[in-house]
């Protein structure tokens, strides 16, 4: 299946494709694009939330640790969309970045839940 | 076929390139001329030219104080901003009885006579907002918008690092002469290796300091450790807080406005609210309802001043003034430091006695300096300069990206299919299309010379249309030359823009020297005046670079 995925990417540089299959192909290439980068947000959010209560629990006053866990999402970010983009094969990258996604959802509920 | 990591941080260059390269150079772009938007702002407000040679410091006491009294009766809160070298004036602003809204009003550094209003945005209101929210300022569409520009180009930055096998060879290599598309190219990977330390700082610093727009769930989630119960106060937002908030905001400066908005948007939760006043200190004095003399503000100023060199104060902020509850918050301003200063001083009004001032923690003060080094609020022209010509080289990096892959295809006889031909009308709007926009909103601010309004329409809402105005006509001048002539329409299309650009340019000098008497060899020898005469050197070496392009451009079309 992951074999399959990876042959995908390299279907948009055949010439024998029909214009309709074309723009199925990039159609679907964008929604997926678009949807893996909300997934890396996502989680990139939920990890800044909780760096952000770890930080505070570690005695950083609250607003220092909101200055500090902000500045550090966009490095999340930029790291996980590389990360994200770097997969190889679309299940592949859904597999990586909703298990990322997931994890992330359940530290923040799990420090949610500490406070 | 073994899909490697490079090939896959290829495909991402590719296509985030494609897609929000023409977003990244109207920010760029925009963002490079609001390092000198005070100097835009003299030139389209010829009567805010003032010398700052011949200005002596204000006495705010016998001086500022009777003109606020005789205007600003029953107002909340006064904001006093003295005149600097950027800003040669003396501005005030106030609310009133009647309305919560702002009156703010500048006035000769000098005489102290009210200055005419100023009929138009000028750059730090039209061309600064634009590069941090695009002037789409509804549930911050703009901010976002330009924060997803931002990320993809940290990503192309990176990726471009990896799929860049000879990174040092091509750090020494420029072959200006071996035809467009190496030079093209050439150009690309210098800029993009040279400029790497610039882009990604300034890329960063400016998602960093909007932090609260792009995660604005992290005061509530930190804020909820500290106080559980917090999670469920959430209060909803009411017409009477809604309106509260807008009056603070409109008294402050016109800077103080644009810096918040580019922060914090437009909602603030408790918690965020409360960050807000912890983290920068900005707390709003509640009136205690006991009518006080005003104490004397001038010698809290040389206090200030004595302790923090002379100049140290640029903004002095009066809130509930004639309340025994008053306070005078003295700003500080950032002219030495690359670090934005936010600490202030506080008196009480009624006595003159120093009450507790705020002073940011050192974590506050680390993303204050990377705030400063964003926002460029430092005197020091040549690092100014080099901001500016870092920024242009930024712009060549991403317009030489896009004209990369357009390029290739365009070499192919025969190949220039739907995506290519709509690639070269995006490049040519992207590019030469804002540029043109830009010139337009310059020469339409002289041609109405601060009137009012004309045909109905007010002067400041002309001159936006006539940017976007201009940049939609070259859009469709570009649609229209590429779709005609899919071969060689778009070598028309950047010639006859680029002549555009060069006509622009040049009416916009010569619309200034008409309508104002400032031509070039007047500001730059006999009554010099920077701000004006770089800007009209800027044009002109602008028009006869755009001059030499066209014509290039004429000379391939033809062979």
């Amino acid at each position: 299946m992951l074999k399959k995925d990876s042959r995908l990417s390299h279907q948009s540089k055949r010439g024998n494709q029909s214009a309709v299959s074309k723009w199925l192909f990039t159609t679907g290439m964008v929604a997926h694009s678009i949807a893996i980068c909300l997934l890396c947000y996502l989680s990139s959010g939920q990890l800044v939330n909780t760096t952000g209560a770890l930080l505070y629990h570690m005695g950083m006053p609250w607003t220092d640790a909101v200055v500090v866990t902000s500045m550090l999402g966009f490095i999340y970010l930029v790291l996980i969309l590389l990360w994200a983009f770097s997969r190889n094969g679309v299940l592949r990258t859904w597999l990586n970045v909703s298990s990322l996604t997931g994890f992330s959802i359940f530290m923040a509920w799990i420090i949610g839940a500490l406070a | 076929m073994k899909d490697g990591f490079r090939t896959r941080m290829s495909l991402l260059h590719t296509w985030a390139g494609l897609i929000l390269s023409g977003l990244l150079f109207a920010i760029f772009w925009t963002g490079t001329l609001s390092v000198f938007d005070k100097e835009i702002d003299r030139w389209m407000m010829p009567h805010t030219r003032i010398h700052m040679d011949t200005v002596r410091p204000l006495s705010v006491d016998r001086e500022i104080i009777p003109l606020l009294a005789e205007r600003a009766e029953g107002a909340k809160a006064w904001t006093i901003v003295l005149p600097a070298e950027r800003r040669p004036f003396l501005t005030l602003a106030y609310d009133s009885a009647k309305s919560h809204i702002a009156q703010r009003n500048s006035f000769h550094p000098i005489t102290l006579e009210p200055l005419p209003a100023p009929n138009t945005r000028g750059a730090s209101n039209f061309i600064y907002p634009f590069h941090h929210n695009l002037t789409l300022r509804q549930n911050n569409i703009g901010a976002l918008l330009v924060g997803i520009a931002s990320m993809g180009m940290l990503c192309l930055l990176i990726s471009g690092i990896v799929i860049h096998r000879r990174i040092f060879a091509d750090f020494f290599t420029l072959r200006l002469l071996r035809g467009f598309g190496r030079a093209n190219l050439d150009i690309h990977n210098l800029t993009g290796v040279v400029l790497l330390p610039f882009t990604i700082v300034i890329t960063l610093s400016g998602l960093m300091i909007a932090h609260l727009i792009y995660f604005p769930k992290a005061p509530d989630a930190v804020f909820a450790q500290l106080n559980p119960a917090s999670v469920t106060q959430e209060r909803p937002k009411s017409k009477v807080r809604e309106a509260s908030r807008k009056r603070e905001q409109d008294v402050s400066s016109e800077n103080e406005d644009e810096i918040t908005d580019a922060r914090e948007g437009s909602r603030n939760s408790p918690a965020r609210s409360r960050f807000i006043a912890e983290s920068q200190g900005r707390v709003r004095p509640q009136a205690i309802g006991q009518p006080a003399n005003i104490a004397a503000i001038d010698p809290m100023i040389a206090a200030t001043e004595s302790e923090l060199g002379q100049g140290a104060v640029y903004m002095i902020r009066v809130s509930n003034p004639g309340d025994a509850g008053g306070v005078v918050a003295l700003r500080l301003n950032s002219d030495n430091s690359v670090s934005q200063n936010i600490d202030n001083r506080r008196f009480s009004t009624a006595t003159g006695e120093e009450l507790a001032h705020f002073n940011s923690s050192s974590t506050t003060n680390i993303f204050n300096f990377i705030a400063g080094m964003h926002y460029i609020k430092f005197t020091h022209w040549p690092l100014r300069w080099l901001y500016f010509i870092a920024g242009l080289g930024a712009c060549a990096l991403i317009a030489t990206g896009l004209l990369h892959w357009t390029q290739a295809r365009n070499q192919k006889q025969g190949s220039t299919g739907f995506n290519v031909s709509f690639m070269n009308a995006h490049n040519i709007a992207a590019i030469t299309g804002i540029i043109s926009a830009t010139g337009a909103f310059l020469v339409v601010n002289r041609l109405l010379n601060n009137r009012e309004q004309f045909a109905g329409i007010s002067s400041r809402d002309l001159e936006v249309y006539a940017f976007f105005g201009v940049w939609l006509a070259c859009l469709l001048h570009a649609l229209i030359r590429v779709f005609i002539n899919k071969q060689y329409g778009y070598r028309k299309a950047w010639a006859e823009q680029c002549w555009t650009i060069a006509l622009i340019a040049i009416a916009a000098v010569g619309l200034n020297w008409i309508t104002t008497g400032d031509h070039l060899l007047k500001t730059l020898f006999t009554h010099t005046y920077w701000p004006v005469a770089t800007l009209d050197l800027v044009l002109v070496i602008s028009a006869v670079m755009a001059i030499y392009a066209a014509r290039k451009l004429s000379v391939i079309r033809e062979s």
